[in-house]
């Protein structure tokens, strides 16, 4: 499904760089649940905003579904992220003066659909978490668990192939966090590919695979387990390597 | 007073901080305050304290009228005035003044003209005007005979005796008789417009008393009431006189049948005429412009008081009174207040002379501005109100935050930010409304003054060159005299070269003289409640309507041979061949003005023109008299160019005039199309300034737009940062920006047009054929405002759709 080659993202610090993402290579493959864990700093965020076509200042290959995302302008990329992603996010980030239903609609507003298929599209995702009773209150006067649940509908609700969640129920307590990964667990078990970004092992225990990052260099994968030798040297290494052979992303 | 002192060091610390905000606070409240200075310095020198006039409010001018001759407001009678003047207990004084010219031929140079005014002796106590040197006139210098003495302007003697005090008792040859000068007046008192010079009225006595002169207004009147006396009451006064002059004429007298009577306005309110209404809505044009600018320094404020939320909520924590952090921001806006107060005085300085340029001359000529009291109150309420608009919301907003509920979210409350641009927006959409109202106004008055360029005038005025010349009664004492000046003049005009024809009449269109009387027709007999036939008369040269292009209907025009002694005649035009001949042809006709004048046959009819208005309604007619036959003191000259520009026709004409009489100098120069530009001027100083002010008030409303939508992106950067990671295209972004903006506008926009339809009746008046929902003005202000509007959201709106989602959710 997605194929990042060689994938390099800095900042620049006063006269110099700091590099958060080193030569990241990793694929992802349909129907995966991906734990992307790490300490901070590590560069977990940095790699799911790139993932999201969040960020676009990015070097390397980034391959969705057979597209070369890097060669794609920023208005084509952000058509693929509509089409095939979904973002959940640890402090939720609904939208205060929205209702619970408008919340949900938002990413649907976005795309050419109907009104009226809009409106069936709301109605089931409601019913579908549960959440048709609460659908005309404001995030304020929810709980964090039910905002994160208001926030997985809204990132779900267009069907991605793609579900990123950065930090998922880094907010929630762990009642709450258990009812959100569960329901991770049944949309991956439905057929939708997820990443997550946690600190937790607990959570990371529902997914089927692990990657570990540290200082921007991915050092871990369960799938592949020669990555962690090849880069822990890489990461313990003192020379700085320029990613010269990369392409270009703007 | 110490921590007024340390508040105050603490405020000017915080405004040299933000040289942006200072500087575009100080500038905004400049204009505005500069604007209303220069407009209220002229109303205040027009309306209430004009100069030269103390205590203007008990100054009155005398007026008479003739209700059934659409007459409403004119000149006295000397046995109006007679009557006025023997209301003791009603008047301290009253004066007649008639506006003279005088040809002043100092010692080996070229005659000029003086322009100046014959008056009676009591005029300058009725304006409380004292001489500077000399004195004025006495009771017995005002007869006839003996009004050879004469008062001088400060202007004149300063410039053409240079001041000399030895003046007094030096004698001048005026209209080539000799005058002794006995006063200099104060440099303040220069009545009536610009006056160089004045000397005795010297009427016989027996006029005043002379029942037959009284519907002969040629006398303007002016009278001070007695302290404690209204303008109604001296009104009620003369109208106790009229019906008094009714009764003794008689049943069916022509006072009665023509609606005359007398009445007393106030003195400004005559000077003011038509501009006094003009001016108040100017007023309240520039007002709003400062109201808008009010709007926006606390706009600004607003969002200052945002960054300064922690440090406010800190210092109420740390016990701070809630009557201090009031006292501190209405500090801040009292400093700017004095900055927009200083730097507004020195454009308003700058402005004046501009307004004065681009007033009509009836109001510029009498003005002399000064700084007095009048205009420094002015500009202190006008302080005062800024410092309380631009304070007053930023210090409500300080003392309402939830200070403790600030402190616990680390300086960013979204509740009070949401309460602040929520106020913000209303004070936005009210500077839009205020904005849309002047635009409206100002659009319907260009397309009334786009109107009333468009009417015709009834002549052909390009091409004519025209000016007065004035005879001097004591060499022109016969009507041989002047009828023989004219028939020559007019013959040195036609034969100059560049000239294709040239007339001569006592008064041309749009020159503001001339006059109108009535007159009896031959075999019509006058109703008992009729006043009669009345037009306006205009006494002209054969070759005039030739020279102004005035089509002859039928008949002929006057010809060389309409002498002094042949048969009298007469022509008219169409608008009085229509009402007083409605049913048969007045060519053949015979009018004259009264038992003793001899009959004038009507011997033509030709079209009409307009007499100095062009938008007015022209019901009044014209009755002609040829020149040779009724030869004024005073007449004007008019040429018509045969291809070259009129001006470069003065020369020629000065020559022309010359070569009859070399003592004549020509006057009032002016080309008929400046004429009648000249009589736009009033409706073009309206239309200029409120379209300046309308201007500023759209550039000041689209800054405050510009602020708000700029600090609504900043406040919504979390929102829009989530709108884009959920899908937003940054064109959703820009169209939720500027769709904000067109929000604003399109409340502002609604509440402007109901403002303009609710001043309706004050604009209406002052429109000519244009109706207040005249859709193109409608269409052209809405899409100007809508511009400005995008124009001003566009940059926020850029900046809003050039986030970059990650980096915003991350600051979160």
């Amino acid at each position: 499904m997605i194929q990042l080659k060689n994938i390099d993202r800095s900042y620049k610090a006063g006269a110099g760089q700091t590099w958060v993402l080193r030569r990241v290579n990793l694929e992802i493959r349909p129907g995966e649940f991906i734990t992307v864990m790490g300490p901070s700093g590590a560069g977990k965020s940095s790699l799911l905003n790139v993932l999201a076509f969040l960020d676009d200042q990015w070097l390397g290959e980034y391959w969705f579904r057979e597209q070369a995302a890097h060669t794609m302008k920023r208005k084509e990329r952000a058509e693929l992220a509509k089409k095939n992603i979904g973002m959940v996010f640890q402090s939720y980030h609904l939208l205060d003066d929205l209702t619970v239903q408008e919340n949900i609609d938002l990413p649907l507003s976005y795309k050419d659909i109907p009104r009226s298929e809009r409106q069936s599209l709301v109605a089931d995702t409601l019913d579908r978490f549960r959440i048709v009773a609460k659908k005309d209150l404001y995030p304020s006067q929810l709980s964090g668990g039910q905002q994160q649940l208001v926030g997985v509908a809204r990132a779900v609700i267009h069907k991605p192939a793609l579900l990123l969640a950065d930090e998922p129920t880094g907010n929630l307590h762990s009642d709450q966090a258990r009812e959100i990964m569960e329901l991770f667990r049944e949309l991956n078990q439905q057929g939708t590919t997820i990443v997550q970004v946690t600190h937790s092992e607990a959570n990371a225990a529902y997914g089927t695979r692990t990657i570990q990052m540290r200082d921007g260099w991915l050092v871990g994968d369960t799938a592949n387990p020669n990555i962690g030798a090849a880069n822990s040297a890489a990461t313990n290494s003192t020379v700085t390597t320029e990613p010269s052979d990369a392409a270009v992303n703007r | 007073m110490e921590t007024i002192f340390q508040d105050l060091r603490y405020t000017l610390r915080q405004l040299f901080k933000s040289p942006g905000f200072t500087a575009t606070a100080i500038l905004t409240l400049a204009l505005g305050i500069g604007a209303n200075v220069a407009v209220f310095s002229v109303i205040n020198a027009s309306l209430l304290n004009p100069s030269g006039v103390p205590h203007p409010d008990r100054v009155v001018a005398l007026r008479a009228k003739y209700a059934m001759a659409d007459l409403g407001n004119i000149n006295m009678s000397p046995p109006d005035f007679a009557d006025a003047a023997a209301g003791k207990n009603v008047f301290t004084s009253v004066a007649v003044m008639k506006k003279s010219a005088f040809n002043y031929s100092a010692s080996g140079s070229t005659p000029e003209r003086l322009s100046g005014a014959s008056v009676s002796w009591q005029w300058f106590d009725v304006f409380w005007a004292r001489p500077q040197l000399g004195r004025v006139f006495r009771s017995e210098e005002d007869q006839p005979g003996s009004n050879h003495e004469v008062v001088l302007s400060y202007a004149a003697w300063k410039r053409r005796f240079g001041g000399d005090p030895g003046v007094i008792g030096r004698t001048l040859l005026l209209n080539e008789e000799s005058y002794q000068v006995v006063g200099v007046m104060g440099p303040e008192f220069n009545w009536p417009n610009q006056a160089e010079l004045w000397v005795p009225l010297g009427l016989p006595a027996a006029s005043y008393s002379d029942n037959q002169l009284r519907h002969n207004e040629y006398l303007f009147c002016v009278a001070r009431l007695r302290p404690g006396v209204t303008n109604d009451q001296a009104s009620a006064y003369l109208a106790l006189r009229t019906s008094q002059q009714i009764a003794a004429e008689g049943q069916n007298s022509y006072s009665q049948a023509a609606g005359w009577g007398m009445f007393s306005m106030p003195l400004v309110d005559f000077v003011a005429g038509d501009l006094r209404k003009p001016l108040f809505l100017l007023l309240a044009a520039v007002m709003s412009v400062l109201l808008i600018a009010c709007a926006n320094i606390a706009g600004l404020q607003l969002a200052r008081a945002s960054g300064k939320q922690r440090e406010v909520s800190i210092q109420i924590a740390l016990g701070v009174s809630r009557s201090r952090l009031i006292r501190s921001a209405l500090l801040e806006s009292l400093v700017l207040a004095c900055a927009g107060v200083g730097l507004g005085l020195v454009i308003a300085q700058t402005t004046i002379p501009l307004l004065l340029l681009l007033a009509p001359a009836s109001l510029s000529r009498n003005l002399a501005i000064h700084v007095g009291w009048p205009i420094l109150g002015f500009v202190v309420i006008v302080g005062a109100a800024c410092v309380f608009f631009c304070g007053v919301a930023p210090a409500w907003q300080m003392t309402h935050s939830r200070w403790f509920q600030t402190l616990q979210e680390g300086g960013r409350s979204e509740t009070s930010s949401r309460g602040r641009q929520r106020l913000r927006s209303a004070l936005v959409v009210t500077e839009i409304a205020v904005a849309m109202l002047l635009l409206v106004g100002a659009g319907l008055l260009v397309r009334s003054l786009q109107q009333v360029q468009q009417l015709e005038t009834g002549f052909n005025p390009r091409g004519l060159m025209s000016a007065a010349v004035s005879l001097p009664p004591s060499i022109y004492k016969t009507d041989e005299q002047r009828a023989a000046f004219f028939t020559s003049a007019e013959e040195q005009l036609k034969n100059l070269s560049g000239v294709r024809s040239g007339a001569i009449a006592d008064a041309l269109p749009f020159d503001n003289n001339g006059g109108s009387a009535s007159f009896s027709i031959k075999g019509q007999t006058v109703a008992p409640d009729s006043p009669g036939p009345h037009g306006n008369i205009r006494v002209i040269s054969p070759d005039y309507f030739a020279t102004l292009s005035i089509s002859l209907v039928r008949g002929r025009v006057f010809s060389p041979q309409d002498r002094l002694k042949t048969d009298r005649v007469a022509i008219v035009d169409e608008t009085l061949a229509r009402r007083y001949w409605p049913n048969e042809d007045p060519l053949g006709q015979h009018i004259n003005f009264g038992d003793r004048t001899p009959w004038m046959e009507i011997v033509g009819v030709v079209k009409h023109a307009k007499t100095s208005s062009l938008e007015a309604d022209n019901t009044e007619g014209y009755y002609y008299l040829p020149i040779a036959q009724s030869p004024p003191g005073m007449a004007s000259l008019v040429v018509r160019s045969s291809g070259a520009d009129p001006e470069s026709l003065v020369s020629s004409m000065s020559r022309a005039v010359g070569a009859v009489d070399a003592s004549l100098p020509l006057y009032d120069l002016k080309t008929m199309e400046q004429r009648v530009d000249e009589s736009l001027t009033g409706r073009r100083f309206l239309v200029l300034l409120l379209s300046a002010f309308a201007g500023l008030a759209l550039l000041l409303a689209a800054v405050g737009l510009y602020g708000v939508i700029s600090y609504s992106v900043r406040m919504r950067t979390r929102e829009l940062g989530i709108r884009m990671a959920l899908g937003a295209q940054r064109t959703d972004v820009m169209g939720l920006i500027l769709g904000k903006g067109m929000q604003l506008a399109a409340t502002g926009l609604v509440l402007g047009l109901a403002g303009t339809l609710a001043a309706g009746k004050i604009l209406s008046s002052l429109l000519y054929q244009t109706s207040l929902l005249n859709p193109l003005t409608l269409l052209t202000t809405i899409s100007l405002l809508t511009a400005t509007v995008l124009l001003a959201c566009y940059v926020p709106a850029r900046r809003a759709a050039a986030l970059e989602p990650m980096r915003t959710l991350r600051e979160e």
